[in-house]
């Protein structure tokens, strides 16, 4: 089940409203099941989910969901949970005809995009806020909107826009995926603007050493706002762990203490 | 009183058309569509997911990668697949003309294994043979290269090619090169007309093979000072496929990349990502360790759609081997000896004799 990455998360002991927690996700590793485990976290709470899919489609969610003991689907038409997938806007707007271009994802101009989607965001969150005093925005992949075209100085107002989200709307909650890859200095650059600014830093690598059966990757957890007395104690802790994604569940655990070696 | 909703649901009739040529995966319920060489679905999970975008990184001189799609081709008129074929560098009429045809059982060459079985050393007798996978009938065939298909069968089967864009075309929105625009414009069109979309109800399902040989390749106009277009054709690209009953194969020639971080941006687009080494023209030709094979496959990224664990191989030291009627991806083994080897010579100097079994020329009491 999801709790384990909650608890290394530190989910589980502090509230997490009003809080950006940023997954970077590197080169060679999936940071996905982070986001899964967070939303199983957030339908255990009560709250709801308002999911930006930019990488995978909802489906994805749905179908992983099913295996980590909720249902988005049937969340959805209860109207807890609100999605809005990119892959599919992307696909309308390849088909929309010249004079509806204006602000498209693909064709409008990069302000007006940005703007286009803040404004889906804003809308679909005050929605849940209505229903629910939980609501958590999931932007799965931020560095998906740089293969899109869109500058690094777009996407990071965007961002920032979001953030104003938490202080307008209380109860809400943000999660931000981020792909980077060595080299790639667009995706360093968002990724540092996202870090900067994030509350809990989730680091999701592949093993230096390359691929195991055993070990799917290492994840590091840094807490920046230490100013809390809750989680004061977390400077000390050994944070970087190892974790096994098996079909229903994710297994963390200290380095070196992979159930086969012992 | 509200009935209180469960999370269990009567399992009903499965929601997943059969297509021919296609088979749910094991682990979840995602369709599957055979590469068209059993060895490479058995190292990426099964079989190619329906939707999804598969990357293959060529070889230096590109022999190989062309091998692949041609069999992933083949694999689609086996089954009666439609399929669409992209290439700026091959004349794709070409390409499909002589695509190879499926081995029957019937007409491989008998075999006498019977008589001539071979002994092995007891330690190897229980361990298991290289070869892992099953070959079904209707899913993954093995082809011969020396025949090309029936152009019979070739007639019946749905084909589109793209060669290059129309001049008049001119590359929009956020795109810089009207190459790709106009590709993606296509293969939408394709999907739209061919109704493989999933809203779409047509009255035969049927699935849609793509196949992009040689992307971004210096014939594609590819101009290093603008930024690249390639991200943002395979992130639309993957947009287009996860909503139709397509599956994609692209061969990109990363080696004439100088950006790096272009590839891995590809690597993140697409769902699985592959890369193969082939030993020609390399040193590694004529190393003896690599005498069994032609090339050495690596994976860079494996599909984890519909799923929160990807597809583990069982080894990731892979390498292929091309024979006339099979293709085939294996776990790298070494040779069980290579010559040259200067221990043995050893042996036959008297000094060390006395402990030697069975050293040639020396006659000793210990020995047996």
């Amino acid at each position: 089940m999801a709790t384990s990455v909650c608890s290394a998360l530190g989910i589980d002991q502090e509230n997490s409203v009003g809080k950006l927690i940023a997954v970077e996700e590197h080169h060679s590793s999936n940071g996905n099941f982070v986001l899964n485990c967070l939303i199983a976290e957030q339908v255990h709470k009560e709250g709801s989910v308002c999911l930006v899919a930019l990488h995978n489609s909802f489906g994805h969610y749905h179908n992983v969901g099913t295996k980590l003991g909720y249902n988005l689907h049937q969340l959805q038409e209860k109207g807890c949970v609100e999605s809005i997938e990119v892959l599919k806007l992307l696909n309308e707007s390849l088909n929309a005809e010249h004079e509806n271009r204006v602000g498209n994802v693909l064709f409008g101009d990069e302000e007006n995009t940005m703007r286009n989607l803040f404004h889906l965001i804003k809308g679909k969150t005050e929605k849940l806020l209505q229903k629910r005093k939980l609501v958590s925005l999931v932007i799965d992949d931020l560095s998906n909107l740089l293969s899109l075209g869109i500058s690094v100085k777009e996407v990071l107002s965007f961002l920032q826009y979001c953030r104003t989200l938490l202080e307008s709307q209380p109860g809400l909650s943000l999660v931000v995926l981020t792909h980077i890859a060595e080299g790639d200095d667009e995706q360093q650059l968002l990724n540092a603007g996202l870090c900067h600014v994030a509350d809990v830093i989730v680091t999701v690598c592949g093993l230096k050493t390359g691929q195991s059966s055993d070990v799917s990757g290492s994840m590091k957890v840094t807490h920046r706002r230490l100013d809390q007395p809750m989680i004061a104690h977390e400077w000390n802790k050994q944070n970087l762990y190892h974790f096994k994604l098996l079909d229903r569940q994710v297994k963390v655990f200290a380095p070196g203490t992979a159930t086969c070696l012992i | 009183m509200a009935v209180q909703q469960t999370s269990f649901q009567k399992k009903t009739k499965s929601r997943i058309p059969y297509i021919p040529g296609s088979r749910p995966s094991i682990k979840n319920t995602q369709l599957l569509v055979s590469s068209g060489v059993p060895s490479f679905d058995c190292v990426i999970g099964g079989g190619i997911p329906v939707g999804t975008l598969v990357l293959i990184e060529e070889d230096k001189y590109g022999t190989y990668a062309k091998l692949l799609v041609r069999y992933f081709l083949a694999e689609g008129i086996a089954c009666g697949h439609s399929l669409f074929v992209a290439s700026q560098d091959l004349n794709c009429e070409a390409l499909v003309r002589e695509l190879p045809a499926p081995v029957h059982h019937d007409d491989a060459a008998p075999t006498s294994e019977l008589d001539d079985k071979m002994t092995i050393a007891w330690r190897y007798q229980n361990m298991r043979e290289i070869q892992s996978f099953s070959s079904n009938t209707s899913f993954g065939h093995h082809y011969d290269l020396t025949k090309s298909v029936d152009p019979d069968i070739l007639r019946t089967i749905d084909t589109c090619y793209w060669t290059g864009p129309i001049e008049c075309r001119q590359a929009e929105g956020r795109f810089k090169n009207p190459a790709y625009y106009d590709l993606l414009c296509t293969i939408q069109r394709k999907i739209e007309e061919g109704q493989f979309g999933v809203e779409a109800s047509p009255e035969k399902r049927n699935m849609l093979r793509i196949a992009v040989h040689s992307l971004g390749s210096p014939l594609w106009a590819e101009q290093t000072h603008q930024k690249s277009d390639l991200p943002i054709f395979l992130y639309c690209l993957r947009s287009l496929l996860r909503s139709a009953y397509a599956a994609c194969v692209l061969t990109l020639p990363s080696h004439l990349f100088q950006e790096t971080w272009v590839i891995k941006r590809c690597q993140h687009l697409c769902d699985t990502a592959v890369r193969l080494e082939s030993f020609a023209g390399s040193e590694k030709e004529t190393n003896p360790v690599y005498r069994d094979y032609h090339g050495l496959f690596h994976i860079n990224k494996l599909s984890a759609i519909n799923t929160l664990m990807p597809h583990v191989p069982e080894s990731f030291d892979l390498a292929f081997r091309l024979r006339r009627k099979k293709f085939s991806i294996e776990k790298l083994h070494l040779p069980p000896e290579l010559q040259g080897t200067t221990q043995r010579e050893q042996d036959e100097l008297p000094s060390v004799a006395g402990v030697s079994c069975g050293g040639a020329g020396t006659r000793n009491l210990l020995d047996f």
